[in-house]
């Protein structure tokens, strides 16, 4: 315990014999002129979203139609969609891609557990740089 | 003068008011710039890694919760940017082992020290102070120069409290070691 006390009086001793480290006057001015080209980038670069407003009301609107006519038949009376062709829809319905490929078990297990694995991956890559950039 | 609490500065930049990082910057320059060189010893490098940490904070200055205080986070951003130039430049601080070295008379070591010059006595102390690993030089850079409790300390290089004590009290040790075969020579190369 007198040890204990012994060496931390010395280290203060030690520490306080030291001087504390100055950076260059202009230290100050440097940050905020970097500070100032970071506001100025940030001002610079604007963001858009990749789909515009008008694109994803179109796909609603074309997923709802699609939605009401797969649970209602053929109810839509709509002008402009009872001009097309939905037939193509009841064929394209008839054809199946994947009659003629056979998976077997072991490769659908895998398969799903490497999707998991990939997913798992995604969610600690993503917090990782999430926690370099921030700490 | 700028006695404002540092939550007063932080909503005036948050507000668009930039002058007011300013301020922060001037609080703290010194103390990240202490800690900044004492991991990576070198002035230039030490100089520009704080720059940039200040432009971290405040790039990222929304997303202080004020959860710890303004001060332990920005030398948190330091500490770790410090710690990335190290790791890049593969330079880290060989782990000395000083279990089987004894300490000796620690009075006869101050008086001894206190007989030299005091340019050769900072010199000296701040070799010995180069010999330790870069988070013992951090816990006693914080303890000591910034006098912050373990508490803080511990938040900063993200390890416990108890595990910070044991370290300091480690670097105390090995500091008082490495100052003694100073004034002992030949049984460590400090140069």
């Amino acid at each position: 315990m007198k040890d204990e006390k012994n060496i931390e009086e010395f280290t203060a001793f030690v520490m306080n014999e030291i001087d504390k480290d100055v950076p260059s006057h202009d230290f100050v001015m440097n940050v905020m002129k970097s500070v100032e080209v970071e506001n100025e980038k940030s001002r610079l670069i604007i963001y858009k979203p990749l789909m515009p407003k008008s694109v994803w009301v179109l796909i609603i609107v074309l997923f709802l139609a699609l939605t009401v006519y797969v649970f209602t038949g053929s109810t839509l009376n709509f002008y402009l969609i009872s001009t097309l062709d939905i037939n193509v829809l009841n064929e394209l319905s008839e054809i199946d891609l994947f009659k003629h490929i056979n998976f077997s078990r072991t490769f659908t297990l895998s398969f799903i557990l490497f999707s998991v694995l990939v997913l798992v991956q995604l969610f600690v890559i993503k917090t990782y740089f999430n926690k370099q950039n921030v700490v | 003068m700028n006695t404002k609490p540092d939550e007063y500065y932080i909503k005036q930049t948050l507000n668009g008011n930039v002058n007011a990082f300013a301020i922060l910057v001037e609080r703290y320059k010194n103390m990240v710039y202490t800690l900044s060189i004492k991991i990576v010893k070198n002035r230039e490098e030490a100089e520009e890694i704080s720059q940039d940490s200040f432009v971290k904070a405040y790039k990222n200055l929304s997303s202080f919760k004020g959860e710890s205080k303004f001060s332990t986070w920005v030398y948190k951003i330091a500490y770790y940017a410090s710690l990335d130039a190290v790791k890049r430049n593969k330079r880290f601080s060989n782990n000395e082992n000083i279990d089987d070295l004894k300490i000796g008379n620690l009075s006869e070591i101050q008086g001894a020290l206190e007989y030299l010059h005091e340019k050769e006595r900072k010199k000296v102390i701040s070799k010995a102070l180069l010999k330790l690993n870069e988070d013992e030089r951090t816990i006693l850079t914080l303890f000591y120069f910034e006098e912050l409790p373990i508490k803080e300390i511990s938040k900063i290089i993200n390890l416990s409290e108890d595990n910070i004590k044991v370290k300091l009290y480690r670097s105390r040790k090995k500091l008082a070691v490495f100052l003694k075969h100073v004034i002992e020579p030949r049984t460590i190369d400090l140069i």
